[in-house]
């Protein structure tokens, strides 16, 4: 997800660029063929020929670039791409009845929320085979039992990154975040989402990331209240300005500190000891969709290791098939910050939002932005 | 004869020519509000994400009252009106130049004040950034002349915001003023002076009060708009500072709170008829003239 700040050419195409010679060759063997089998009858728009058109409403910057003409070129397919800035932005689009997208790519919650609304199509399994590759623990997740809605695209942690250049402190825990805000007053950015920069004041105070407590998020509201005069910006684009050293620490994915870390080399990002958020984004096919055979196609043949790899080497998001490893280079495979260890693993929450939930959220978040 | 049945008779009834706008309002005005209306009376259902129980509760007006609301209320109309204010101390004398002082090159001059309108205000606002930046053209250059020691830091606070506001609304303050003060009498000013009243008591007992009609005008058209600005507290504002117009937006597009986002968008309306309906007791009928020739 999550970038929706426009991507300036960095080294990241030209890495990408090398590999992706490699990657055509390997790509017309494997489980992915072009679907053939029509095992349920020519009219079934889901087992139609694999061609046309195929329209994706994605988050900017969250595929590589490189692997739509891949696919267009074994499918016979053209793929457009949209991109929205929030999954309430979305929502509310397909909602209002935009039409002519085929797939969709909601975070969890917004799974629930969608199907509810009846805008999500129920997933033939059987146009999937390489479900089989995803590590267990992204399916069969609370917003979608069964996966008969979404398929998970790729996982990510909320926690934080810092800029060694210019912040002396081996900086390792949400309260090492909020004790040095005081410190370099003015050189913080937060997410421009409730729920992650409230959560992570919950964390600070060992409560869970999860908590509906009103007492508890009342303390994590106070403790916000003491950051917002340090805080220089809140946004979820905060890239640049923390590439040029304007800002030393922003709290947000692990993903947009990857980039980061490209051109600023000092850049660490800290997945805080006390825990913090682990989120899976999913892609989910549109209710009208118009192409829901290429929409299957694309999901299926997206879900191969290689392609996750070169996925996870432009956007730094950790992949959730098995094996894809082998196809990163090892710095990649084995960054902590893109592939918690075990250890780390066992601290973090996967985001449990209800009406509730979130109501509270959006409360304390009013009173962190009016302080 | 058709030619002078033609003279006797309207071309065509008031009626039919005020269709089309009458039409545009109902569509694009009217019925959106009576959609903010029906939501403002809603609830959100506690239990399902997103889904709008409608009804006649008056639930999200009661949470309008919470200090925290009403305080961001408060910060808005503080900003408007600041803005508006420097709007005018900057607008005034700009005015009065074009319209009493400029002979050749009016048209050029007011010409002028507009060419901002050509670029997107967003474009506009975004240059901002740049231009207030730590490292941008006017902290180098204040740096260099040596009125400042550091980088200058007022990009994402509320002096940017202000700056920003300012820049944006300046031109809808300048044209009602320079209508007016072009309609002025001058021969009352030189019968002011050749009474032995100084420049400044002129000013203030003779050409002020001819000229508070536009300045009503002015800071009616700039006050207005400030009330409800979303982009440039975003942008200039670094997302930092919590206006009405953000916070209906947040309400509606992050918390998903259509119900009380109407509501916060109804009590901004509320406010601003207040401030119509209090303008209109002061200027009166002029008004009508007064914004007539202003846009």
């Amino acid at each position: 997800m999550r970038s929706w700040a426009k991507r300036r050419m960095s080294r990241r195409g030209v890495i990408a660029a090398g590999a992706a010679a490699a990657f055509l060759a390997a790509c017309g063997e494997t489980q992915v063929g072009p679907s053939g089998s029509a095992d349920k009858g020519a009219d079934d728009k889901v087992s139609k020929k694999i061609e046309g058109e195929l329209s994706i409403y994605n988050w900017a910057d969250y595929v590589n670039p490189k692997t739509y003409p891949m696919f267009e070129k074994q499918f016979d397919v053209t793929i457009t791409e949209v991109n929205y800035a929030s999954n309430e932005d979305a929502l509310a689009k397909l909602q209002a009845g935009a039409r002519g997208y085929d797939i969709v790519v909601p975070t969890g919650y917004m799974v629930e929320t969608m199907r509810e609304k009846d805008l999500l199509f129920q997933l033939d399994h059987s146009k999937i085979p390489n479900l089989r590759l995803i590590e267990n623990q992204f399916l069969d997740l609370p917003f979608d039992p069964g996966n008969r809605f979404s398929i998970p695209k790729d996982y990510g942690t909320t926690g934080y990154g810092y800029r060694s250049r210019f912040v002396k402190e081996e900086m390792a825990s949400w309260e090492d975040f909020f004790r040095l805000a005081r410190k370099y007053s003015g050189r913080y950015t937060v997410l421009d989402s409730p729920p992650e920069v409230v959560g992570a004041a919950l964390k600070s105070l060992g409560y869970s990331y999860n908590s509906t407590d009103a007492k508890e998020i009342s303390e994590a509201s106070d403790i916000l209240v003491d950051l917002k005069p340090h805080v220089r910006k809140i946004t979820s684009s905060m890239r640049e300005i923390m590439i040029s050293g304007e800002v030393y620490v922003s709290l947000t994915w692990n993903g947009e500190i990857g980039y980061v870390a490209l051109d600023a080399k000092d850049a660490r990002y800290v997945v805080p000891t006390e825990g913090s958020e682990v989120w899976t984004d999913n892609w989910a096919i549109v209710t009208e969709a118009p192409n829901p055979a290429a929409a299957h196609a694309f999901i299926n043949w997206h879900l191969q290791p290689k392609i996750q790899a070169l996925d996870t080497e432009y956007h730094y998001y950790g992949a959730v098939v098995e094996g894809e490893e082998q196809f990163l280079p090892s710095t990649l495979a084995n960054d902590p910050a893109v592939y918690p260890p075990a250890k780390v693993q066992e601290k973090l929450e996967v985001a449990q939002a209800t009406p509730e939930w979130l109501a509270l959220r959006n409360e304390a978040w009013t009173k962190f932005k009016a302080a | 004869m058709s030619a002078s049945r033609g003279l006797d008779r309207p071309v065509a009834e008031p009626r039919s020519l005020i269709a089309p706008a009458w039409g545009w309002y109902l569509l694009f005005f009217l019925v959106p509000l009576g959609f903010i209306v029906l939501y403002a009376f809603a609830m959100n259902d506690p239990n399902r994400f997103f889904v709008v129980r409608f009804g006649l509760q008056t639930a999200q007006f009661e949470r309008l009252w919470d200090p925290i609301y009403l305080r961001i209320y408060l910060d808005t109309l503080v900003m408007a009106l600041s803005g508006t204010i420097g709007c005018l101390v900057i607008g005034y004398p700009f005015a009065y130049f074009i319209a009493t002082k400029v002979r050749q090159h009016r048209t050029l001059l007011l010409l002028l004040v507009i060419v901002p309108f050509w670029t997107s205000l967003l474009i506009r606002t975004y240059a901002w950034v740049i231009i207030l930046g730590e490292q941008g053209p006017l902290s180098e250059f204040l740096q260099r002349i040596r009125v400042l020691s550091n980088p200058l830091n007022i990009l994402y606070t509320p002096t940017a915001v202000w700056i920003g506001v300012v820049y944006d609304y300046l031109p809808l303050m300048v044209f009602p003023l320079y209508v007016t003060l072009e309609r002025l009498d001058r021969t009352l000013i030189e019968a002011s002076r050749d009474l032995g009243e100084g420049k400044w008591g002129t000013f203030r007992r003779v050409t002020l009060p001819m000229t508070l009609s536009g300045v009503m005008t002015g800071c009616l058209l700039t006050f207005i708009p400030m009330m409800g600005e979303y982009v440039v507290p975003e942008i200039l504002g670094g997302a930092k500072s919590f206006l009405v117009g953000s916070l209906v937006a947040n309400q509606i597009l992050t918390a998903g709170d259509w119900p009380f986002g109407a509501a916060l968008a109804m009590g901004l309306i509320i406010v601003l008829l207040l401030v119509i309906v209090a303008y209109l007791r002061v200027v009166g009928r002029r008004a009508e003239e007064n914004l007539g020739a202003a846009l």
